[in-house]
């Protein structure tokens, strides 16, 4: 898995991969994120909109079959895209913990 | 009570242009609709709506346009209209079309391609034009036409060169924070 060295991913990405662990529409998406961080990060919707199609040609999410008369497009995590949020959870844990750790030394 | 404005932004004053849009709405003027250099406003709460412009990738007909736009639509967001490739949007409350630095260097890059097109071939026009009539002692009006080109090629230079003082200034946010 790419996952090594791929570098840290925007927030808006970890918090679309987080929301999408179950299937939802862009609006969804933006409102989840917002309920997540305590309305801290706000998605906009073009950005939103650029991210999520950027992710669906890299295999992170895949777009659900339309509902019939519907415009509106649901989208689910992959298997790929679990493993992307599982490596960056293990980058940030990395930079949580040496933090701490040095923090702590210089305290106590 | 409807209002109509005739007025002109050069395309590298968009924020400019975007800024009076939202100016309107505090003093109770709304974007309804945007027609050939006219804004048509209908009347709103001051402060009621945001607006926001932005330049289309694609024509406005294209379906990758129309699914861009219906996507925006669905988060409550209105399109307004189009206008010359631009879109603009409105929304109440307050509300961004891109929370990142990424995107919004992208749509410079693309308004400063148009523009350095349109200041390449005004150039050569331009100097065409005053040399055939040095040279040749062609009619005046090919001077007077050169010299039209070159004083546009002058207008395009300083509005490509702001757009390039802004990327920049985008860019150095961008090297500390994502």
């Amino acid at each position: 898995m790419a996952t090594g060295n791929t570098g840290a991913l925007t927030e808006a990405v970890y918090y679309i991969l987080i929301a999408l662990m179950q299937p939802m529409h862009g609006y969804g998406i933006m409102q989840k994120t917002e309920e997540l961080s305590g309305g801290r990060v706000r998605l906009a919707a073009g950005t939103l909109y650029g991210a999520l199609n950027t992710m669906v040609e890299r295999g992170w999410i895949s777009a659900l079959e339309e509902e019939e008369g519907s415009r509106r497009k649901e989208y689910l995590i992959t298997p790929e895209g679990r493993e992307i949020l599982k490596g960056e959870i293990r980058r940030l844990q990395e930079l949580l913990d040496n933090g701490k750790l040095v923090l702590e030394a210089q305290n106590g | 009570m409807a209002k109509v404005i005739r007025k002109v932004f050069p395309v590298f004053e968009y924020e400019r242009e975007e800024k009076w849009l939202n100016e309107m709405v505090e003093k109770g003027f709304i974007l309804q609709h945007v027609g050939f250099f006219s804004y048509h406003f209908e009347e709103c709460m001051p402060g009621e709506y945001q607006v926001r412009m932005q330049l289309l990738d694609k024509s406005g007909k294209s379906e990758e346009t129309k699914e861009y736009i219906a996507f925006l639509e669905d988060t409550g967001i209105v399109h307004v209209g189009n206008m010359f490739g631009w879109a603009y949007f409105r929304k109440k409350g307050d509300f961004e079309l891109y929370s990142d630095t990424n995107n919004r260097i992208r749509q410079i890059n693309t308004i400063l391609t148009s523009l350095i097109i349109i200041l390449l071939a005004n150039l050569m026009s331009g100097v065409t034009n005053v040399l055939s009539y040095l040279s040749s002692g062609n009619e005046m009006s090919y001077s007077i036409i050169g010299i039209l080109n070159l004083a546009f090629v002058v207008i395009l230079s300083w509005g490509i060169w702001r757009l390039v003082s802004k990327k920049r200034s985008l860019q150095k946010k961008d090297d500390l924070f994502e």
